[in-house]
């Protein structure tokens, strides 16, 4: 065979092994450990942003931030939040732990809501309802127990 | 006198000018994540850009070489191109972060989107790259830079356990839930972010653009030697800040944002409204930094006419390359990349860049024909050469690291 | 520039910075064209300025695609140059005499011009000694003869490539030391090879043929 043939051929091979090798299926179907690693890492990100929300919200309560500089940050808060629960959302949870992923699911669901709501009431320039805050913390309390079942 | 005030000025801005977008993020990632248990990576990292920055800043100063002269000399044109891509497409991804950094610090106080104001950070970014002289570019942007003290007086005023912070740093504490590999990932990336090859293309082109003789080789010194490891306290301070609000919640650091929210915990608005001043300073100032270091790659690699020292007319390949760098720029942020996800590939992507201009400036630097009398001494070898396996190790571990960690996220 | 022993071409004219007279830059020395005098020297007479010189030494197969993109071009394949004469001082930049406009010319050579070769020309030659085969890894240049003019007095052979020495070879007591033990060890089989009777160049077959009562210096011993 000539060099430009085994070239072609090598840059064939190489290509084809790249499409099998990475091999990213549209539906990510992870076994039961592999699920819970996303899970609790699902969780923790959520946590994170959660208690983001609050810490802003504290701080212009205290008017120690500038209300853009606070919308600003709630706002990413709310799109990362979004994109965590999205994400573990598309994965396909095991049978045997479906019922918990319906759970982790819906918990990160209400924590995407607290932090909206949290957006919303810095949006509105009025003093954020004392609700919004209950609401931030009672999710971060059971989003720390979720990880306990994680 | 006047020569003092020029000491001090040069000490001044090279503190402010110290930090970019990379040390704002990571740093702060870091200090939320590992408490101050990498902050002797920072300090390694702040002794290696000294000792590469001392080097080519020696050999600007004798011989009025930059540093990629002496790459495409050394290296020869074939490895020397492979270096030029190379760097180049470092230098540029991190003129691409600085760019979206300064829009990100200006949508923090505006709340109109960053992508609103990326055209108009690119046109000015290149109107001083055009227009303003070398030493008001460097000398306002690295002032208004120095703003960023707020953050050490932030961390005091935060009244952590000093004890316990210090023992982080100094036992070097991972902490238990954290991987080995992801805190090597961080180490690295905390390397990158210290020793950008940006930095010193830019240090020594401006040495030859300001035309620095063997006369102001203390001068250069005393920058260095003061000015870096100052900003360095800088970087640590951002990572102390952020490790004693953030840490203690499971705060994971995100956005430029979050960077500044410790000052505003600490200090309240007005304290804030100086780290605001301070970031848009330092990441406009290194993205005149990071577009010029890019023009002064290619031209000198090509053997064009580069540098603010004469008219743009008499550089104009130089400036032509400027004017695509920028759109170039503008472009990629449009297409709403995350300017911060930029930020974290570009300071890994140092760390794997930098043996290539490392060892060209440390063999050059040696060399008797360029600086007669002023060569290397044991000291500097000695350093020079730790840090050659230094840099190297980084650079190799880089990619796997990340791969593995998948961007630290592991 | 050391006197003692001449200049290295590859390492002290090759991808030097070139300035001219008012201290604008002109180019890098992409190539450098060496001319053949009556007497068999090979007198460095200009300075190849230009992709059509650059290109070969980046990657030769970049450079014939180039070419086929449009072989109409001349200047795709011959190199302009910069005479030599124009030249005030050899240091860590090339200094010229004259300001840089228009400098840069194409070779309008007759029929009766001198054969004109290049570095690159010499510096891609297999060097065959009687036992082994090496390369020229630089090419050394020294005032020898009548008039002032540098010529090519010796050659620098060895394995790998050109400018891999990175000078270390002008004065081994040079650092860091773990930069110069391994390029030392690296090198340790060179050699020079003054030109001379028996050393022949062929430039059809682009290879150096050494015969084996030439006497090979070891680079590394300090005195040359």
């Amino acid at each position: 065979m000539s060099a430009a043939g085994r070239g072609l051929l090598a840059l064939l091979a190489v290509a084809v092994g790249l499409t099998t090798w990475t091999g990213c299926a549209v539906v990510d179907t992870p076994d039961e450990s592999a699920w819970r690693d996303q899970a609790r890492q699902s969780v923790e990100d959520a946590s994170s942003e959660v208690q983001a929300a609050r810490l802003v919200l504290v701080q212009l309560t205290a008017d120690r931030v500038p209300q853009a500089y606070g919308v600003v940050m709630l706002a990413d808060a709310e799109e990362a939040a979004g994109k965590v629960e999205e994400s573990l959302a598309a994965v396909q949870a095991p049978a045997p732990v479906r019922r918990l992923s319906d759970d982790v699911t819906a918990l990160l669901g209400r924590a995407v809501d607290a932090v909206r709501a949290a957006r919303v009431a810095a949006v509105g320039d009025t003093e954020p309802a004392p609700i919004v805050r209950t609401d931030l913390a009672d999710v971060q309390r059971q989003l720390d127990a979720m990880l306990g079942q994680l | 006198m006047k020569r003092y005030l020029a000491v001090a000025l040069g000490i001044l801005t090279a503190i402010g000018g110290f930090v970019d977008i990379g040390d704002l993020v990571t740093n702060a990632q870091v200090g939320a994540r590992f408490g101050l248990s990498l902050g002797w990576i920072v300090v390694i990292g702040v002794l290696g850009i000294c000792v590469f920055a001392e080097m080519s800043g020696r050999i600007a100063a004798v011989s009025h070489r930059a540093t990629f002269d002496l790459v495409r000399e050394r290296l020869g044109p074939r490895i020397g191109l492979l270096n030029l891509v190379g760097s180049m497409a470092v230098t540029l991804l991190t003129f691409i972060a600085e760019i979206g950094g300064v829009a990100l610090a200006l949508q923090l106080v505006t709340s109109i989107h960053h992508l609103a104001w990326v055209p108009l950070v690119a046109v000015l970014v290149w109107l001083v790259l055009w227009r303003a002289k070398f030493s008001a570019m460097e000398n306002v942007l690295g002032l208004l830079g120095l703003t960023l003290i707020v953050f050490s007086v932030a961390l005091w005023q935060l009244q952590p356990d000093w004890g316990d912070l210090g023992r982080q740093l100094a036992l070097a504490d991972k902490p238990a839930g954290e991987a080995w590999t992801t805190y090597a990932f961080f180490a690295v990336a905390l390397f990158g972010a210290a020793m950008t090859p940006y930095e010193v293309f830019f240090f020594s082109s401006g040495g030859v653009e300001e035309r620095w003789t063997v006369k102001d080789i203390p001068t250069m010194r005393a920058n260095v030697l003061i000015g870096f490891p100052l900003g360095g306290l800088l970087s640590l301070s951002i990572a102390g800040a952020a490790a004693v609000v953030y840490g203690p919640l499971g705060i994971s650091v995100e956005t430029l944002g979050q960077v500044g929210l410790p000052v505003a915990v600490a200090l309240g608005k007005v304290g804030l409204a100086l780290a605001i001043v301070g970031f848009v300073a330092a990441t406009f100032g290194a993205a005149c930094e990071t577009g010029l270091s890019a023009g002064y790659s290619l031209a000198q690699y090509a053997g064009w006419q580069w540098g603010k020292y004469v008219k743009p007319s008499v550089a104009g390949s130089f400036h032509a390359s400027l004017v695509v760098f920028v759109l170039l720029a503008a472009g990629v942020l449009m297409t709403t990349v995350d300017p911060i996800m930029v930020t974290e590939m570009s300071v890994v992507f140092s760390a794997v860049a930098l043996p290539l201009t490392y060892f060209p400036i440390l063999v050059v630097a040696n060399d008797p024909d360029y600086l007669g009398e002023h060569t290397n001494g044991r000291f500097a070898n000695a350093l020079g050469s730790g840090y050659l396996v230094l840099v190297v190790v980084a650079s190799l571990a880089a990619i796997p690291l990340m791969v593995v960690t998948k961007m630290g996220t592991a | 520039m050391t006197a003692r022993g001449g200049y290295d071409a590859a390492l002290h004219l090759l991808d030097r910075q070139i300035v001219d007279a008012d201290g604008l830059l002109v180019g890098k020395v992409d190539d450098v064209e060496l001319t053949e005098d009556p007497d068999g020297a090979l007198v460095p007479t200009g300075l190849l300025i230009g992709l059509a010189a650059l290109l070969p030494r980046v990657s030769p197969w970049l450079h014939h695609r180039w070419v086929r993109m449009a072989p109409q071009e001349a200047r795709r394949t011959t190199p302009s140059a910069i005479d030599i004469d124009v030249v005030d001082e050899i240091a860590s930049e090339i200094r010229l005499g004259v300001a840089r406009d228009g400098l840069v010319r194409a070779r309008a050579d007759g029929p009766h011009e001198p054969v004109r070769r290049t570095l690159r020309d010499l510096l891609e030659m297999d060097v065959l000694l009687p036992d082994r085969t090496l390369r020229v890894l630089d090419v050394r240049l020294s005032h020898r003869g009548a008039d002032d003019r540098p010529r090519v007095a010796a050659l620098l052979v060895g394995h790998g490539r050109p400018g891999t020495y990175l000078g270390y070879e002008r004065s081994p007591e040079r650092g860091p030391w773990l930069v110069a033990t391994v390029i030392r060890w690296w090198h340790r089989g060179s050699r020079f090879v003054e030109l001379g009777p028996g050393v022949e160049l062929d430039w059809e077959r682009r290879c150096v043929r050494v015969a084996s009562d030439v006497p090979l210096a070891d680079p590394w011993e300090a005195d040359r």
